[in-house]
């Protein structure tokens, strides 16, 4: 009878949990190419991270905090991962092609022949910035993540997001020239 | 609006109408394609009953329970060693056994040590080190101090286990446990980063410390608090301040008192700052400068005039900040911190009176929920070979003044 009852609560955590995971679920695939900028690391990652989070969901303690709870859990996993990478990186190697904090965040095919010059530039320039300054930026102006939101993912509170994603804005531009202007 | 018709100039309106949402779609997995996929990396329901799979794996808990018995740890829980010398040794000796050992404890381990002797006379050393529920970590400690004292004749140790509640706490918070309880008080903080921001987000340790001094002279303190500046010498208007100079940062002590007289001052000053030496929270410079590895990271970038990463120079910065052999010539102004200083020497000698113009950044690591996990350096040279302006020269003061600490 006890048995029962847990396999009876473990179908209804599974189905609470994909509800809520199908209304973000575009938005968390989006941000697991933005972070791998692979899709075969995207699919690994995302589905790392649903594992953990269904194990976790029970934790929760506000669904509507669902959103910004399992970004951030998927950006700590991405995180660990690159560490990992990192600490096997010989040290002569860790001034090689790929720095490890480069890596933190890139959309994929941003190069791709489709964008046009001024797409790439701005893409481009994008990538530049520093990882604190490129992620809440990315989320907020591309993803459309709000303040709390991305404060949530990243471990941080509301003003530091706007600053960052201030100075992101102003860095944006100063690598940019003068030819754009930001709000 | 401006420009290419419709499209806005805000680039990132721009980039937001170029990014292919629908394509991102489109080739998104479905949700039960990840959810099969998350099934097979961890199992998120039980394929069978419980009772079937139940038996097997709670035999194979035992098995491995079983396997394992003769090295599990005593208890989960702050353990501590003590290691007391039988012979007596000079008290130079004394102090080279003990600086070399602490040069070897990993950082989560504290070491409180007495000397019996005096600055002339010999006399017998005892250490003991501590840690939460690190039993590996401690042998280890055993074999650095076995490998470092072995000239010094055989040692007496004496194993510890003390059940606590909280056995992760911070470095700082058993120290302070360790302070709180009458019998065993210690002696000294060993520096490191870590142990730094503990301290400023934790200044209780202080507090008790001082308390306890204090008291002993009849006196109790009010308040303790940072201070951003330097500390200053005893001011006339009001004698109950104390400002002392301490590790990491200057430290303000008000003593709970209606009024004090300057000899009173001076003294409680003088008590206050012999207690701090000894816990080696003083003005000194700190052991840190043997202990390259315990600083942030500082992680550069060399981009020539063109804005070019030259990988060459980056890897020999990297190398000049990141000093693993101490002996070797140190950059790293531990004392104060400053990575603006350590950078700054590496690029004076790297790069000898070419200019350039490097800007800090300090890069937080939210899941380790540090305020800071490294400093990211990015270095732009230019093809003069004049001096800074004054302005950058001020503005690099500003930046410093603003990251550190």
């Amino acid at each position: 009878m006890v048995l029962q009852r847990n396999q009876d609560n473990v179908a209804v955590r599974n189905e609470q949990f994909t509800v809520h995971y199908e209304e973000i679920h575009l938005q968390a695939w989006r941000l697991a190419l933005y972070l791998c900028g692979r899709r075969e690391d995207a699919e690994d990652l995302l589905a790392e991270t649903v594992a953990g989070a269904i194990r976790n969901f029970d934790k929760l303690r506000d669904v509507s905090k669902f959103k910004g709870w399992f970004l951030k859990s998927m950006r700590n996993l991405h995180i660990d991962h690159i560490r990992r990478a990192k600490r096997q990186m010989d040290v002569a190697d860790f001034g090689g092609d790929v720095m490890v904090w480069e890596r933190l965040g890139r959309y994929p095919q941003i190069e791709g022949p489709q964008r046009s010059t001024e797409t790439r530039q701005i893409f481009r320039a994008i990538d530049r910035l520093p990882e604190s300054l490129r992620t809440p930026l990315v989320l907020n102006a591309l993803e459309g993540l709000d303040i709390r939101e991305i404060g949530d993912v990243m471990g941080l509170g509301q003003s530091a997001v706007k600053v960052r994603i201030h100075r992101a804005r102003k860095k944006l531009m100063e690598l940019l020239g003068e030819d754009f202007e930001v709000d | 609006m401006t420009g290419n018709g419709n499209i806005s100039r805000d680039p990132l309106d721009l980039a937001r109408s170029q990014m292919d949402f629908a394509r991102m779609a489109d080739d998104a997995p479905s949700v039960k394609e990840v959810l099969f996929k998350a099934q097979t990396i961890i199992p998120v329901a039980p394929a069978k009953p419980l009772w079937q799979k139940a038996a097997p794996v709670a035999g194979g808990v035992l098995a491995a329970g079983l396997l394992f018995v003769p090295v599990l740890p005593e208890s989960a829980s702050l353990d501590r060693v003590n290691v007391n010398f039988e012979q007596s040794l000079s008290a130079a000796d004394a102090q080279a056994v003990q600086f070399a050992i602490r040069n070897d404890l990993p950082s989560e381990i504290l070491m409180g040590s007495s000397f019996s002797g005096g600055s002339d006379a010999p006399g017998l050393l005892s250490l003991s080190f501590s840690a939460a529920g690190e039993p590996r970590l401690l042998a280890r400690v055993g074999e650095s101090v076995e490998a470092h004292a072995a000239q010094h004749g055989p040692l007496m140790g004496q194993r510890i286990n003390e059940a606590r509640s909280g056995s992760r706490d911070s470095i700082v918070n058993r120290a302070l446990s360790l302070l709180s309880s009458e019998e065993d008080e210690i002696s000294y903080i060993d520096p490191s980063n870590h142990t730094a921001r503990e301290l400023l987000d934790n200044p209780e340790l202080l507090r008790l410390g001082l308390e306890r001094v204090t008291s002993q002279l009849g006196y109790s303190v009010a308040t303790v608090s940072w201070l951003d500046r330097e500390a200053l010498p005893a001011d006339e208007a009001d004698y109950r301040v104390i400002e002392l100079d301490c590790w990491p940062r200057p430290l303000r002590v008000e003593i709970d008192a209606v009024d004090l007289a300057s000899f009173e001052h001076a003294d409680l000053r003088t008590a206050c700052n012999a207690w701090l030496t000894q816990m080696n929270l003083g003005p000194a410079p700190h052991g840190l400068a043997s202990r390259p590895g315990e600083l942030l990271p500082v992680m550069v970038e060399v981009r020539d005039p063109d804005g070019r990463l030259d990988r060459a120079l980056t890897d020999r910065l990297q190398a000049l900040i990141v000093q693993p052999d101490p002996d070797a010539g140190q950059y790293t102004d531990t004392s104060t911190w400053k990575v603006q200083s350590v950078v700054e020497s590496a690029l004076a000698e790297l790069m000898g009176e070419r200019t350039c113009y490097p800007s800090y950044e300090r890069v937080p690591d939210p899941a380790y929920n540090r305020e800071v996990n490294c400093f990211w350096v990015y270095v732009k040279m230019s093809n003069s070979f004049e001096k800074k302006s004054p302005v950058l020269d001020q503005r690099t003061s500003e930046m410093e003044q603003k990251i550190n600490f």
